[in-house]
């Protein structure tokens, strides 16, 4: 049973001026970043989590969870007027949101939009927080050995899952790996892959690498094309009226519910869950025939569900540490820096930041319903900005965002190293997001298998005896491994059939 | 055959080869820690070495295997669609390579300069030079444009940064 002082206490923590303010600014900043092409949640959290560190942890968090919101808001709106969304998540927006907006009905979409992303966004914080408690009292009794299941799991699905090539995903997830080896061995103390160079020493800082593979990456794809500037369409001011809202509530629910859902699995994110709620709806519907030519559900479905993934997305980062996303791993990464453990403790060790979140992520939804519909009519001004400014300006924010981590010019030099590897890493496609994910998880993988070796004496078969431990291992080969075996006898049976 | 993934994998099997060499420098064991630091770095090395192969295995067969199933069909993860690119003319080429190009070398060129620039002229200087170059690298082809998009911009992130969250910004060695 909750303590109710502990939830009046959060409560009253998010009610501050100061801390309203910052979700304000959080949200705004994410609807800006979602409109701008090649800008999403990861990107632009990481590139403002190096000036949240004088904030009390609480304030820097709902901020950041409010930029998260915000963004796939964002990614809808350039769907809508200008046939090109500004985040992944907002891709199924498109195929009715640019019909709608075509027939004159820019407006009514825009503001479908904001209502379904904020219905959604709401409900999921519901959700997880029905959900978080339970499943992080469980957790707790997991030890180094489940520790260790739960993160190779998490990385399993985040490298076999939406890669066009499952190799590619393991290479990119084990280079992951690979970096969180270099710096200071957490047990000996001795230095490892350093090069003799003492700027390695604390290894290399996932914001730097998440700035790099990210923001200078997206700058060095978008920099490569031609220019071309955005046709917008011209909109009316004209919202859904209530009757429309109405009926779009059991489509705004059951996508909430898929985006939810989807948003627990490690790996699959909000465009994943929007595509999947958009077909739902269509099947669902009494008129499929007019989706793909401006149907207001084939509006509210994607976005509903994309917003929802970020509930489900904190589900496994608080209650397990692990993060659901991309943008999950680099709130886990900034929930470490403020010295802050995700897991099952955290709920015992620091409730009332847990529900200071909850609480943070609930209004979140109802300031980017206010803040959507009252700036939906300027939203279209911030696609007309010049790309030569928005890719100087990025680049400009990213170097600023490095030298703030540790003040050394060594870390500029390795934003922009890692900025080109994520270049190269799009261009072949190699997926950047498992080897994030990998950097974020890769000291507690490390730790937990050496501190498993210790407590066992040396007995490998812990990691099998414990029923937790071997049920989760298990999951975990067989959610990497299936693929490759199904190939195998999908090609088998097309050789017999031939 | 899938020549892009049979020369990447190639490319990941030699750099895993020589990480396998690097990790001989590591030492082995401690007197509590029966594992060592060398153990984990080596087990993700040799996993990367098969990954490896087997992105060059099936490269030479000409398959892929695609991850989870998210609505698609049976074996294969379902196609996000691609959001239509506007079509544009073909670009001129740069010194005898492609435009696009061109930016992107120009870009990590400008980029690297800047961070060698930083600590001897200073933050303010460097980002007015660096952010010059970049615009001008991007399409801007207007001095006017230029100059003053590079000043707002560097205004902007001092005021910013340096000025209202308080952050150390390099400062001029040479004068």
């Amino acid at each position: 049973m909750v303590d109710m002082s502990i939830i009046l206490e959060a409560l009253l923590n998010v009610l501050t001026p100061y801390t309203l303010m910052f979700l304000v600014i959080g949200v705004f900043i994410g609807i800006v970043a979602g409109i701008l092409p090649g800008i999403n949640g990861a990107i632009g959290i990481s590139l403002i989590l190096p000036f949240t560190f004088g904030m009390p942890p609480a304030t820097a968090l709902i901020m950041m969870l409010g930029l998260w919101g915000g963004q796939n808001f964002g990614g809808g709106v350039t769907a809508a007027l200008v046939h090109a969304p500004g985040a992944a998540s907002g891709a199924a927006t498109l195929f009715d949101g640019y019909p709608m907006a075509q027939k004159g009905q820019a407006g009514k979409a825009l503001g479908i939009i904001c209502i379904a992303s904020s219905i959604g966004w709401f409900l999921s914080t519901i959700m997880l927080a029905v959900i978080a408690v339970p499943l992080a009292a469980f957790a707790l009794r997991f030890s180094a050995p489940e520790y260790l299941a739960v993160g190779v799991f998490g990385l399993s699905m985040v490298a076999s899952m939406a890669t066009k090539n499952i190799f590619k995903g393991a290479i990119a997830t084990l280079f992951g790996l690979m970096i969180v080896s270099v710096g200071t061995d957490p047990f000996s103390g001795l230095p490892r892959f350093t090069f003799g160079r003492y700027e390695l020493l604390d290894g290399i800082s996932y914001l730097v690498v998440m700035i790099g593979v990210f923001a200078i990456a997206e700058a060095l794809v978008q920099i490569e094309k031609p220019a071309v500037q955005a046709k917008i369409m011209k909109f009316s001011r004209e919202l859904p009226t209530w009757a429309e809202v109405k009926s779009l509530m059991p489509v705004i629910l059951r996508s909430t519910g898929i985006g939810m859902l989807v948003g627990t699995a490690p790996g699959a994110g909000g465009s994943i869950a929007a595509f999947i709620a958009y077909n739902e709806a269509k099947r669902f519907s009494k008129t499929p025939e007019e989706f793909g030519h401006g149907a207001i559900e084939g509006v509210a479905a994607p976005e509903a569900a994309n917003n929802a993934t970020e509930g489900g997305a904190m589900v496994p980062l608080l209650a397990l540490g692990i993060p659901g996303s991309g943008a999950a791993a680099v709130i886990l990464a900034s929930m470490i820096m403020f010295g802050l453990r995700p897991g099952p403790q955290i709920f015992t060790d620091q409730p009332v930041l847990v529900y200071s979140l909850f609480f943070g992520l609930a209004i979140g939804a109802v300031v980017l319903l206010i803040l959507g519909l009252l700036l939906t009519p300027y939203l279209a001004l911030v696609i007309r900005l010049p790309r030569a400014y928005l890719i100087t300006g990025v680049t400009g924010i990213a170097f600023m965002a490095a030298m703030a981590i540790t003040g050394l010019l060594f870390d500029v030099w390795l934003v922009l190293l890692f900025g080109v590897l994520g270049y190269t890493m799009r261009k072949l496609e190699f997926p950047p997001a498992p080897m994030i994910l990998a950097l974020v998880l890769g000291f507690m993988i490390e730790t937990s298998l050496r501190r498993s070796m210790i407590l066992s004496d040396g007995d490998w078969s812990i990691f099998f005896t414990r029923p937790i431990s071997a049920t989760i291992l298990g999951l975990a080969i067989l959610s990497f491994f299936y693929p490759i075996i199904r190939a195998m006898l999908s090609r088998r049976k097309d050789r017999e059939t031939v | 055959m899938i020549r892009r993934n049979v020369i990447s994998g190639s490319v990941c099997l030699a750099f895993g080869l020589f990480v396998y060499w690097l990790t001989g420098q590591v030492p082995a064991q401690a007197s509590l820690d029966m594992l060592g630091g060398r153990f984990f770095p080596r087990v993700v090395t040799v996993l990367f070495i098969l990954s490896s192969l087997g992105l060059i295995a099936t490269g030479l067969m000409g398959i892929e295997i695609s991850g989870g199933q998210v609505g698609g069909k049976k074996g294969q993860a379902a196609e996000l669609p691609e959001p239509a690119e506007p079509a544009t003319e073909p670009e001129p080429l740069v010194f005898g390579i492609p435009a696009g190009t061109a930016r992107l070398l120009g870009y990590v060129v400008g980029m690297a300069t800047y961070t060698v620039i930083l600590p001897l002229v200073g933050y303010i200087v460097a980002s007015l030079l660096a952010f010059s170059g970049l615009i001008f690298t991007t399409g801007e082809r207007r001095p006017l444009h230029i100059v003053s998009g590079s000043v707002a911009i560097t205004a902007l992130l001092y005021i910013l940064f340096a000025v209202i969250f308080s952050m150390n910004v390099p400062e001029a060695s040479l004068f």
